[in-house]
């Protein structure tokens, strides 16, 4: 039976033990790298912060309490690193200039399907930077809207209308494409 | 939350959730997270290490008094309390010890 997330933070905390931090990197690789790709717009930059968050993760895993999940702990510190990349470019909008060039091609005659990644990072692209983290947050990451709030620091207000402002853009945008 | 939020909140999960089931898990990664993970600097080693040399220090400058009422009965241990000096000698004996917490308190497999 596979160890709870709880026993292998313990364990790792306790006795450094690389091969039981490995196990949760394998657990929760494809949720931290979705996130991150579907923030960053980016597969390479989001696997590079991916990694950086699990090398941080490892280093900080004696402040992980057990009080929330694990899954939200690791969010937030991946998270904590797409923000600091951000901020790193100087600007969100540099960073996020792979949204800028999609916007281009926004208007080409495609029927939404839910499942064409490209059309749901289009959709992405249209809203605010915070918008968007929140919406990634709920929808990707599965995180409920006080987990999310938790996450960015953003009161559980906030959040909901983050959350609530964004759907109604991407529902806009997506059923206009529908439309075409 | 209308009928149709509800549709649409079920129509965008799934969106995500056939986007993210492109990103499958990838070997390779947790590889390069296991390989950088073993040139991580533990900072609870490098505490250790600093306070079993900061005791060791200490410990030296009192091993004068401590090795003064030393005596041995065999002449090979007589010798090399003369020849090595009792300084040097507590000094080894410290230093090992202070290797040994630095090893064994973190978990660190040697």
């Amino acid at each position: 039976m596979a160890a709870h997330d709880l026993e292998l933070a313990a364990l790792v905390a306790a006795t450094g033990d690389r091969h039981a931090f490995g196990q949760l990197v394998a657990r929760y690789q494809t949720l931290v790298r979705a996130m991150l790709t579907r923030m960053t717009g980016n597969h390479a930059l989001a696997d590079d912060l991916a990694q950086d968050a699990f090398i941080k993760a490892y280093r900080k895993i004696g402040t992980f309490t057990g009080a929330g999940s694990f899954k939200s702990w690791l969010c937030r510190i991946a998270y904590t690193e797409f923000l600091q990349a951000v901020r790193k470019r100087k600007s969100a909008a540099a960073a996020m200039e792979r949204f800028t060039a999609h916007q281009d091609v926004l208007g080409q005659a495609q029927n939404w399907d839910s499942g064409d990644a490209m059309d749901l990072d289009r959709a992405l692209s249209h809203l605010s930077e915070v918008e968007r983290n929140v919406i990634v947050l709920c929808f990707s990451s599965g995180m409920s809207h006080a987990e999310a709030a938790d996450i960015t620091g953003l009161p559980l207000g906030t959040v909901k209308s983050h959350i609530n402002r964004g759907k109604a853009k991407m529902r806009a945008i997506l059923e206009q494409k529908e439309a075409v | 939350m209308t009928d149709q939020d509800d549709k649409f909140d079920a129509s965008l999960r799934a969106a995500f959730e056939k986007a993210d089931a492109q990103i499958t898990p990838d070997p390779q990664f947790n590889a390069r997270v296991e390989s950088r993970l073993a040139r991580v600097v533990n900072p609870r080693t490098l505490l250790l290490s600093g306070a079993g040399a900061s005791g060791s220090a200490l410990a030296m400058s009192q091993m004068e008094r401590l090795a003064d009422g030393l005596t041995f009965h065999s002449q090979f241990l007589t010798w090399i309390f003369d020849t090595i000096g009792p300084q040097s000698i507590i000094a080894v004996v410290f230093a090992l010890m202070a290797v040994s917490f630095t090893f064994l308190l973190p978990g660190k497999r040697i």
